[in-house]
């Protein structure tokens, strides 16, 4: 496969990773997962509490970049 | 600013000061106060009540005009909570799922208005049915592991990737993560048709969601009549021990009937039935 054609799957590769980790919608379907997962006792109120902190982590995330991608439309 | 119109939207009635509804559910009780048990607003637990349009009452408490409502414990328990207490009441439940905020009195009564056939309709399919969870996983302390060591295909693709005492490909390593999930996927495929199969008798409806953690082999949400649950509970107990001690089964519930209501209030109005299908 020519050197091209590599970069371009990785770039589409971090692209779509990109696209999962920075997708509210996403983190918030997790977010109710894991309160369902909590619920059933498949995990416990430490693990969840461990990752309720990181969902709410990326949604800050998105938040600063939605904020950096309005002010460079500017 | 923003392009999602509907920020836009939640923005400028912000700006004009508009406070909204957190809609819970419909019931056929026109006048029920839950009291102070709600989604917090400012700091505190919001009240519960019933907006009406003749027999409907629609399930609120005031909270802020935001485009989203952040799903953290305290609010999941709180939405969870008036859930249950809504579920002890006599004539049926449409729960509404997590996170439904109308802007304003007018918007929702407009909307239960628009909505009238088809909330009594979801209400006369629910009344009397409960929503149960049944959840089902591997007991393995290494899901990897377990399957690696128990298909003889992933055995051999693991003792030549990692036979020769030396650190395998990176190529080997992804043939061998692809097959280690395809075989996971496989199974959790043939377990859910088997149970769902063997449930089906019991429940008068079931919704099989994509299993949510690695050791999950399956995800199940059952609506039953409650009259039927020690029927139904029966069957689970029956499937269950077909089952080795290496799988776990967790049945919870009864829940308010949340992944079996069709309606839409963010679409215009149709017949249940229809929306549901």
């Amino acid at each position: 496969m020519l050197l091209g054609g590599l970069m371009f799957i990785a770039e589409e590769i971090k692209r779509q990773a990109e696209a999962e980790l920075y997708s509210e919608d996403g983190v918030l379907l997790e977010m109710k997962e894991s309160y369902a997962l909590l619920e059933s006792g498949a995990i416990g109120e430490e693990e969840f509490a461990r990752r309720e902190q990181a969902f709410l982590g990326r949604l800050q995330a998105i938040e600063a970049r939605r904020q950096d991608a309005g002010m460079r439309a500017r | 600013m923003s392009a999602d119109p509907r920020r836009r939207a939640a923005r400028a009635r912000r700006q004009q000061g508009g406070t909204a509804l957190y809609v819970y559910g419909f019931i056929r009780s026109p006048g029920v106060d839950l009291g102070y048990v709600g989604l917090d607003v400012d700091g505190q637990p919001a009240r519960v009540h019933t907006m009406a349009v003749d027999r409907i009452g629609a399930v609120v408490s005031p909270y802020p005009d935001v485009d989203r409502v952040l799903p953290v414990r305290r609010n999941l328990d709180a939405h969870h909570r008036v859930g249950r207490d809504l579920l002890k009441l006599a004539g049926g439940l449409l729960p509404m799922r997590f996170g439904h905020v109308v802007p304003g009195d007018r918007e929702l009564l407009r909307l239960l208005a628009a909505h009238r056939a088809e909330i009594e309709e979801e209400l006369g399919y629910l009344d009397g049915k409960v929503e149960m969870a049944l959840k089902v996983f591997w007991d393995v302390d290494n899901i990897y592991e377990y399957f690696v060591d128990k298909d003889p295909v992933l055995t051999d693709m693991r003792d030549r990737a990692y036979g020769r005492g030396v650190e395998p490909s990176r190529q080997a390593k992804i043939e061998l993560g692809r097959a280690f999930a395809e075989r996971l996927d496989a199974d959790r495929e043939t377990h859910v048709r088997q149970v769902t199969e063997a449930l089906q008798p019991g429940a008068d409806e079931i919704e099989a969601d994509e299993a949510g953690a690695e050791k999950m082999v399956m995800n199940l949400t059952l609506l039953v009549d409650r009259p039927r649950l020690p029927n139904l509970e029966q069957h689970v107990h029956d499937v269950a021990a077909r089952f080795s001690g290496l799988y776990l089964f967790r049945y919870a519930g009864p829940f308010p009937p949340y992944h079996f209501v069709g309606l839409d209030l963010g679409a215009p109005p149709q017949r249940a039935a229809a929306a549901r299908s």
